[in-house]
């Protein structure tokens, strides 16, 4: 591209910088002073319509044993978020400002967590599920106040898979995990945090196929709607069912009947995402995996040594907001 | 004189148009000029700042366009979806800035569009120092200001 001498007026710069994603806008703003301001004004609203991406959070650094008294299982107790490209799977770093707001010594007996958006206090709460039956739940509103408060869980946070602790998956502004109504019960629950109420309450699960038995493996969420991996038609059958529509029951949808072949993966894992007609993502110990129904096959996404994820994966859709 | 249905534009070069009237009110300019004073509908209206080439290519896109809304059936979604990837690729850089001041100017939305969207997917990928070679915008930061700018946004790099 070739050397110009024109001057393009503002007006059009911001109708150019309204079509660009954010992370390019966030490059541009090194461009010039004019520039920067443009892009950093919160008035000027760019309709960024962004591709949901994937976001899991990982650990670096070696693991270690766990002993009495020692909370840290990890020698580096930073906790490292990562983006995922759902086209070709590459792998991004990303900064987690929010990290540093959680006491790091106790970070091993969160056993969920998530950050939602309350639009009648047009404020932002992040909420914390503690292992321990004290104090098993704060919620903290991060513009105000930003001290955490004591609510009632009347539940159990079933963990994925492998994790450690479990990230809410946000749907109609609620956040999401699976559980269970006694600590030893089945996981057959669908348990969301209310923001407006400060409430957890339970959403609609798919009816159960065999005898009063339905085990849900995983919760993730795909273009908007929850998806979830349970057991499926008969005894060794999994099945991937979709909400069509928030909170109505009927509006559950079965997307693949999965039996045999990489059936044994599914019950360990918790789904991502569903990118086709035959492909999702799924997380096992730690590890990324994409399976397809259709031949029956899964191949995994490599990361880096030494990490794991630790939870996530969610989907999300960058934006210049920010949350203070 | 143009006759009944049809107006002329006049580019700041002189060069004289005579396009129908509904090819020129695809510009919403145009259109509140005639709408507003009838003499602009029998004479010469003037497009100040937009030369004969620049002029041409607008009167080509609205041409398409004009008779795509017209009638349907001749020209449909997918022939004008690859009238207007051809229209873009087609224009070199001074062109398309060219066509973006006038399309503005001219208030032909449509068309304003595509060219910013085309200018969007062209800058995407780029390197701030390649923006501010395409854009002739001239670094007015520091070299400390811009590393602390780079920094508040690692992931963006």
């Amino acid at each position: 591209m070739r050397e110009s001498n024109i001057h393009i007026p503002e007006e059009i710069i911001l109708l150019i910088l309204a079509r660009l994603p954010v992370k390019t806008l966030l490059r541009f703003k090194s461009v010039c002073k004019s520039w920067q301001s443009l892009i950093s004004d919160p008035k000027f609203n760019f309709q960024t319509k962004g591709v949901e991406h994937t976001i899991f959070c990982c650990t670096k650094g070696t693991p270690r044993p766990r002993g009495h008294g020692d909370p840290s299982v990890f020698e580096d107790k930073g906790q490292y978020f990562y983006s995922l490209d759902r086209d070709d799977h590459s792998i991004q770093e990303l900064p987690h400002p929010l990290v540093s707001r959680f006491d790091s010594n106790r970070i091993d007996f969160i056993v969920a967590y998530g950050l939602c958006f309350d639009e009648s206090s047009d404020d932002y709460k992040a909420v914390i599920v503690y292992r321990s039956s004290w104090r098993p739940v704060l919620v903290a509103s991060l513009k105000r106040g930003k001290s955490w408060t004591d609510i009632n869980f009347p539940y159990y946070v079933a963990l994925e898979g492998n994790m450690s602790n479990s990230i809410g998956v946000l749907a109609n502004g609620h956040l999401h995990w699976i559980g269970k109504e006694g600590e030893d019960g089945v996981v057959d629950l669908i348990v969301y945090f209310d923001e407006r109420t400060n409430k957890f309450n339970e959403l609609p699960t798919p009816d159960p196929i065999l005898s009063g038995r339905k085990f849900i493996y995983g919760l993730g969420i795909t273009n908007g709607s929850l998806f979830v991996c349970a057991d499926g038609k008969s005894e060794n059958d999994l099945e991937l069912l979709i909400m069509r529509e928030y909170g109505v029951k009927e509006s559950w949808t079965s997307l693949y009947n999965i039996s045999g072949g990489i059936q044994f993966i599914i019950k360990s894992i918790m789904p991502v995402f569903v990118k086709s007609d035959e492909e999702f993502l799924v997380t096992k110990i730690g590890s990324l995996l994409a399976c397809n129904v259709k031949n029956k096959s899964s191949k995994g996404i490599s990361l880096q040594p030494q990490q794991q994820i630790r939870s996530g994966p969610l989907g999300y859709v960058a934006s210049l907001s920010s949350v203070y | 004189m143009a006759s009944k249905g049809n107006l002329t534009l006049k580019s700041c070069n002189g060069k004289e148009f005579i396009v129908e009237e509904k090819v020129a009110v695809m510009s919403t300019t145009i259109k509140n000029m005639v709408d507003v004073d009838d003499s602009f509908a029998q004479g010469v209206i003037p497009i100040i700042g937009v030369d004969g080439k620049i002029l041409a290519k607008l009167i080509e896109y609205c041409k398409e366009h004009a008779e795509a809304d017209e009638d349907e059936e001749v020209k449909s979604e997918e022939y004008l979806k690859k009238f207007d990837e051809k229209f873009v690729d087609e224009l070199n850089l001074n062109d398309l800035y060219d066509l973006l001041k006038a399309s503005n100017y001219l208030e032909i939305t449509k068309l304003l569009n595509l060219l910013c969207q085309k200018v969007a997917s062209m800058i995407k990928g780029k390197k701030p120092e390649e923006i501010r070679r395409i854009f002739n915008i001239k670094n007015d930061f520091t070299p400390e200001e811009e590393e602390e700018i780079n920094r508040q946004n690692p992931w963006a790099f």
